[in-house]
């Protein structure tokens, strides 16, 4: 949620309701996916990519909309890869130093979300706790904390 | 509270280099930085890999790997 942060603070225009409607799309298709076989629940993914709401639109590019739809491959499915699907990201102008960072950045996250959620690493410290709350919403933050909570 | 039971900072000299730049920023490690301090080196290998491929480190410019993590922790439904 601190990269969502600097995304807002370094994102032109309405930048907060931009990422505030792009992180719940995203978290929402994700919980979905997660119900689905790896290929349709990544398919569902790709349909929320190209149904993110104007206020989403309007803080990403088309190559970012690109680099968003190949993290949906990467991050939920790699073993469903293969040399066609980075088509997205050289038909969008990404040449392979790039391909190969945007694999390494879905990798270094995959590689935090796995640690913190597995060790109960939770978000402290009431600034960061009130735009998890503005970012996910009040009963999500509250969910978070509960799970993180000593039994 | 993370689940594991964790190490004070200066628990041992390693330690006590590794999360020194913390220190003098005046801030706590980073609660995902320091759930790795029962293993030093894993925290240093992860932190030198993290600033090679994050935090401006890539070819992508620091925006662009911001948006990647957060839509990867969103996917993931991870509050990190």
């Amino acid at each position: 949620m601190s990269h969502a942060g600097f995304l807002r603070d370094h994102t032109g225009g309405d930048s907060e309701a931009g990422v505030i409607a792009l992180v719940r799309a995203l978290k929402e298709a994700g919980d979905e996916a997660a119900e689905h076989p790896l290929r349709a629940g990544v398919a569902r993914v790709h349909e929320a990519i190209d149904a993110l709401p104007p206020e989403a639109l309007a803080i990403l590019s088309d190559g970012d909309l690109a680099i968003l739809h190949f993290t949906a491959e990467a991050a939920l499915a790699p073993r469903k890869m293969d040399r066609a699907r980075l088509a997205y990201l050289r038909d969008a102008g990404f040449d392979d130093t790039a391909i190969h960072d945007i694999v390494h950045v879905v990798c270094c996250f995959s590689y935090m979300n796995r640690l913190a959620d597995s060790l109960g690493v939770e978000v402290v410290g009431a600034e960061r706790l009130a735009w998890a709350e503005r970012l996910y919403g009040a009963e999500a933050t509250a969910a978070h904390t509960a799970w993180a909570a000593p039994g | 509270m993370p689940w594991i039971d964790l190490p004070a900072d200066d628990a041992t000299k390693d330690l006590e280099r590794a999360t020194r730049p913390y220190r003098k920023e005046g801030r706590p490690v980073p609660s995902v930085i320091a759930i790795m301090k029962p293993n030093v080196k894993a925290l240093r290998g992860v932190i030198q890999m993290n600033n090679a491929v994050t935090f401006g480190g890539s070819s992508l410019g620091q925006r662009r790997e911001e948006l990647i993590a957060t839509a990867t922790s969103s996917l993931n439904e991870c509050f990190y």
